[in-house]
């Protein structure tokens, strides 16, 4: 399960911890929206983080990578 | 023998390995089953002549991000940075195969005096088209996927091809090493697979785990599988693989997470 966010919320996530040591990672699932998952959601213990609580979880689409093998 | 005397000596302040002593201190590994399978794990290791031909070894010890971050070969050099929902216990470090990965802050090019070798202990049976380590400049890498298609495992060493090798499962210690310009093999569980593929150089690139390191510009093929150890280093040989091999299934039996 992800949550979708806006870009303006991706902008402020990059580069921010949702504890101690771990960072957000939000990526563009198949229909270019940007998500976070449910795990960093879950765990997240920053003050400056803790909207990411009020967000709706939903399932994933995943991006479709180009093959590497062919 | 010596694993029932480790508990007696620590107590004296003394016995453990230099080398493990320093990481189960950075790495704050408290649980003296867990002190004492590194400890085991850094002396076999040695005694196998692997030791100083690897320069990250992650034992996933300890059950939180910041233990499974430390290398146990040197806790100053290629600490883990975790990005995206990884799960850590007890069984080591477990992908969401949406986001979760994590950067060895490694580069081959810049470390690597003998060719590579890199590896993953993976304890979930899945056939998955994800890798589990890697890194790619855009034409050539090395990258792992424990079972990345119903024809099983796949490699990639210091090249632009890949060795797909048929596998039954996932589980265990999947290896890949490039001994020269012409060479390249798989080592599943110490099995070896060899297969003739010419090199075309180091990546220059971090090597991610949990997915691959697409150019620096993305992680991509994220894995969900659970591992429980990984390593990069030089060129192994048969022998040594075989003996990393019996090494890391040893430390997993005394961790209770062995598959």
């Amino acid at each position: 399960m992800v949550a979708i966010i806006t870009t303006e919320q991706k902008n402020l996530l990059v580069g921010m911890k949702y504890d101690n040591f771990q960072y957000f990672n939000p990526i563009q699932d198949l229909n270019g929206n940007w998500v976070i998952s449910q795990e960093e959601i879950n765990n997240c213990i920053m003050n400056d983080c803790m909207w990411v609580k009020d967000l709706t979880l939903s399932t994933f689409n995943p991006p479709i990578y180009e093959d590497p093998f062919i | 023998m010596y694993r029932k005397l480790i508990p007696f000596f620590r107590e004296l302040g003394g016995g453990l390995d230099a080398d493990a002593s320093d990481f189960i201190t950075v790495a704050n590994i408290t649980d003296a089953t867990q002190q004492d399978a590194i400890n085991q794990l850094v002396l076999d290791l040695k005694s196998y002549s692997i030791w100083s031909k690897l320069e990250a070894i992650y034992p996933y010890v300890g059950g939180n991000a910041t233990s499974h971050s430390y290398n146990l070969k040197d806790t100053s050099a290629f600490q883990i940075t975790w990005s995206g929902g990884v799960t850590h216990d007890s069984n080591g470090i477990t992908g969401n195969g949406t986001n979760a990965y994590g950067n060895t802050n490694f580069v081959d090019s810049a470390y690597l005096t003998d060719f590579i070798s890199f590896g993953a202990y993976s304890r979930t049976d899945s056939t998955s088209a994800v890798f589990d380590m890697g890194s790619t400049n855009g034409s050539y890498g090395n990258i792992l996927g424990c079972k990345f298609s119903v024809n099983g495992a796949y490699a990639v060493a210091m090249d632009g091809g890949t060795q797909r090798q048929v596998t039954a499962s996932s589980l265990g210690l999947f290896s890949a090493n490039r001994s020269d310009a012409s060479n390249r093999a798989f080592y599943i569980n110490g099995t070896e697979y060899t297969y003739a593929n010419p090199s075309v150089g180091y990546s220059g690139k971090n090597m991610y785990i949990l997915a691959r390191n697409n150019n620096d510009s993305t992680a991509d093929f994220y894995s969900a599988r659970n591992l429980a150890f990984q390593f990069i280093g030089n060129s192994l040989t048969t022998t040594e693989h075989a003996n990393l091999n019996t090494a890391i299934q040893a430390f997993q039996t005394t961790l209770s997470r062995n598959v």
